[in-house]
């Protein structure tokens, strides 16, 4: 390694006068430390900045016969007072003047780099860039040219990699040249825009005298005119109240110019970027860029969404609904064949029947659906971890733009695909009461995965082969309901205002199987914890509404209620059980599998074929479109009460969707009888 | 730049930092930056991909789109 030689004291107070004294400055995770440490190996000294809690650390070093003293400065990403590191940095280099200042810079992250530079190149004392991370910068492709940095700054920049103790000669070198004055100096600072200048000027004569030494007074200037509130208490309290009045009048009338100086810099670091980095053109980048090019295409982008939602049910289909049906016969058949087999001789006829009807006939029913909502759940995880889920919402909010819906509410509604809970919750993020408020309206709409899963037992149920083609449709149906549903609120609760919305796509990547399996265990784990509380309490609660009082399902309390009912539901080709499996569906979607489970007695055979057997696709068709546009689960209506303040708003959205879904579902149902 | 930024945001729509960068002709980390920078003042706002109100909310382990990437939006106002 090409550690200097080291001086033999540890003791910092006995310097030698003609130490020359450097500062190293850089903001966190660059490698200052490493830097410090190899240059001043075990001749530290470690106390705190006076007066306050950030840790100092100082050493020695001497380099050609010379005595350095390196001070390492806090790391920061800037020299505006927002922090008390970013206040010691610069007052070390205002106060005591280093000879020379080296910033440590990342090349691979040159532009966060660069701003701190921007800041130190203002300051009265010549700045060394060590260009640091060379290695991490070029696995990431980048090609930086340290000579035309250096000529772009007009400052010495020096190539190195701290780490393997490569260019720390050459930096010490540099450094040492420059203490002695021997290298051209000039460095390119930022410019403050064109038309902010004579303000800036008309600042400096205003303060022209006043500025307390040993601050420079363009410095000062510059500060002012960017807000900095250091620099401005100071400048308040060293000049003439008259004085300050007028330069306060001056700074209110431009306060935009704080955006100016700030824009001076990036302009400046953009600048210096264009001029000494080549980026990669191949590699990750290259390939994330080629297949956003598709992804997020307005038209194509759309129809890659639509085909891997289709491709998600159809593996979800293929793979899930055999298993599925597997789980039905041999798991639940068996199970409550066990049951009437082992309790039938020891306990009452109802205990029995409430174990094999209501418990396994409607808590199994559930379970049987395991396998397809794993499968559900990996393929999400799965689009999720390699990033094409950002994907697909930048994708669905040009649409929403397009319906004339609010950029902002896109995020909400994407979190509803999951769970409607948490999407009501997400509006939060919107600003805009109207806005906020259709969002919270339009998020039941949205399939939840508990409707998904629904949608994915029943659809093979009544539609064998046909089950993908008809899931598809039914969530292409929720999204046009949405969209048709928020056109039409948006023209009415208001005008539509468009606002703007950054989204930075992250790089797709390989998936990492364990997040994604631990992702898919939560949510089953989730699911099962759900399955053995809300629905097995549903389950048993149907059942018994369904038995009592004569033990008969046709003449049970639940049948009165269904029959009640139904009427409603015939219009939509609904008898009374798939009536109150709807009703029961508004405690848990998914306990109106429970609940068909529970009311066909489904156990030793399994529901799927009961209900294939008993009603018509059109049937089918139209409970599934109900099924699917219905008020959402009472946790949901619960969240809609409490993040809306108000029951009419509740109220309205329960009515809402009660009229679109039962509209839907007899449309469907009357066309499907028509076509035959 | 910034005020460049500013402009191009203000006039609305969906924009993604990869698209600003080749409108401002520079690097999306550069864009990335200015954002933050605008954030700091109040023009723009990062959300938080599950905000923290979810924190709380028994549900949060089931969100499935909980990290869509970093988004921003233009404060209102």
């Amino acid at each position: 390694m090409n550690r200097p030689a080291l001086q033999e004291t540890t003791v910092l107070p006995e310097v030698r006068e003609e130490t020359v004294l450097v500062a190293l400055a850089g903001q966190p995770n660059v490698g200052k430390s490493t830097l410090f440490n190899l240059l001043t190996g075990l001749h530290q000294h470690v106390g705190n900045w006076p007066g306050k809690t950030v840790e100092r650390k100082e050493g020695l070093f001497t380099y050609g016969g010379v005595s350095y003293r390196l001070v390492d400065l806090p790391g920061t990403y800037s020299l505006t007072a927002n922090s008390p590191e970013e206040v010691i940095a610069r007052e070390f280099i205002l106060q005591e003047q280093p000879d020379v200042v080296i910033a440590v810079v990342d090349a691979a992250t040159l532009e966060r780099s660069l701003y701190l530079v921007a800041e130190l190149l203002a300051l009265p004392a010549p700045v060394v860039v060590a260009l640091n991370m060379m290695d991490v910068a070029r696995q990431e492709g980048m090609e930086i040219e340290p000579e035309v940095l250096q000529a772009a700054l007009g400052v010495p920049v020096v190539p190195m990699i701290a780490t393997r103790g490569e260019g720390i000669q050459a930096l010490l070198e540099t450094v040492a040249r420059v203490a002695r004055g021997e290298v051209p100096y000039s460095p390119r600072l930022p410019q403050v825009r064109e038309d902010h200048r004579p303000v800036l000027e008309e600042l400096e004569r205003w303060i022209e005298g006043y500025v307390p030494t040993p601050y420079p007074q363009d410095w000062v200037a510059l500060k002012l005119l960017e807000g900095d509130p250091e620099v401005t208490r100071m400048v308040r309290e060293a000049l003439p109240p008259e004085r300050w009045e007028r330069a306060h009048a001056l700074l209110r009338a431009h306060d935009d110019a704080q955006v100016a100086v700030a824009s001076g810099r990036y302009e400046w670091i953009g600048r210096m970027v264009r001029a000494a980095v080549r980026r990669p053109r191949v590699g990750q980048i290259g390939l994330t860029e080629r297949l956003d090019r598709w992804a997020t295409h307005p038209i194509f982008g759309l129809a890659i969404l639509a085909f891997i939602l289709g491709a998600v049910f159809w593996l979800t289909y293929t793979v899930g609904s055999p298993l599925q049906d597997l789980l039905e016969t041999y798991v639940v058949g068996t199970l409550a064949e066990g049951i009437r087999a082992l309790l039938t001789p020891i306990a009452p006829e109802w205990l029995v029947a409430l174990l094999a009807e209501g418990v396994v006939g409607g808590v199994g029913a559930v379970l049987t659906f395991l396998p397809i909502l794993v499968l559900f759940f990996a393929a999400l995880a799965f689009l999720e971890d390699v990033g094409y889920m950002a994907r697909a919402a930048y994708v669905m909010d040009s649409v929403m733009h397009l319906m004339g819906l609010h950029g902002k509410s896109f995020l909400p509604l994407f979190l509803g695909f999951g769970c409607n809970v948490p999407a009501i919750l997400g509006t939060r993020v919107i600003e805009s009461h109207r806005a906020r408020l259709l969002t919270i309206l339009l998020a039941p709409l949205v399939p939840c995965t508990a409707r998904l899963a629904v949608i994915a037992f029943l659809a093979p149920a009544f539609f064998g082969r046909a089950a993908l083609a008809v899931s598809w449709g039914l969530i292409l149906l929720s999204i046009l309901v949405l969209a048709a549903t928020g056109a039409i609120l948006n023209r009415v609760l208001f005008q539509g205002r468009r606002s703007a919305f950054i989204m930075e796509l992250p790089l797709y990547h390989l998936p990492n199987w364990r997040t994604i399996g631990l992702s898919v265990w939560q949510r089953s784990l989730s699911f099962i914890r759900k399955a053995g509380t809300v629905i097995l309490t549903v389950s048993v609660v149907i059942w018994a509404l369904s038995t009592l009082p004569g033990g008969e399902v046709e003449g049970s309390y639940l049948a009165q209620v269904g029959r009640w009912l139904e009427p409603v539901g015939r219009l939509a080709g609904m008898d009374w059980r798939l009536t109150v499996a709807l009703l029961s569906s508004f405690i848990a979607k998914e306990n109106s599998i429970a609940t068909l489970g529970v009311l066909f007695r489904a156990g030793e055979e399994g529901l799927t074929d009961l209900l294939a057997s008993v009603y018509s696709p059109a049937v089918g068709l139209a409970y599934l479109v109900v099924q699917t546009l219905f008020v959402p689960c009472v946790a949901t209506v619960g969240v809609i009460r409490q993040e809306t303040n108000s029951w009419r708003w509740t109220l309205f959205n329960t009515g809402l969707l009660l009229v679109v879904s039962f509209l839907a579902g007899i449309g469907v149902y009357q066309a499907a009888r028509l076509i035959g | 730049m910034l005020e460049e930024l500013l402009r191009i945001l203000r006039a609305g729509g969906t924009h993604r930092v990869a698209d600003l960068a080749r409108a401002l002709d520079t690097t999306p980390a550069l864009v990335e930056m200015m954002l933050e920078e605008l954030a700091r003042r109040g023009y723009v706002r990062p959300v938080a991909a599950c905000p923290e109100e979810c924190a709380s909310c028994p549900l949060a382990d089931q969100c499935i789109p909980a990290q869509p990437g970093k988004v921003w939006v233009l404060a209102e106002g």
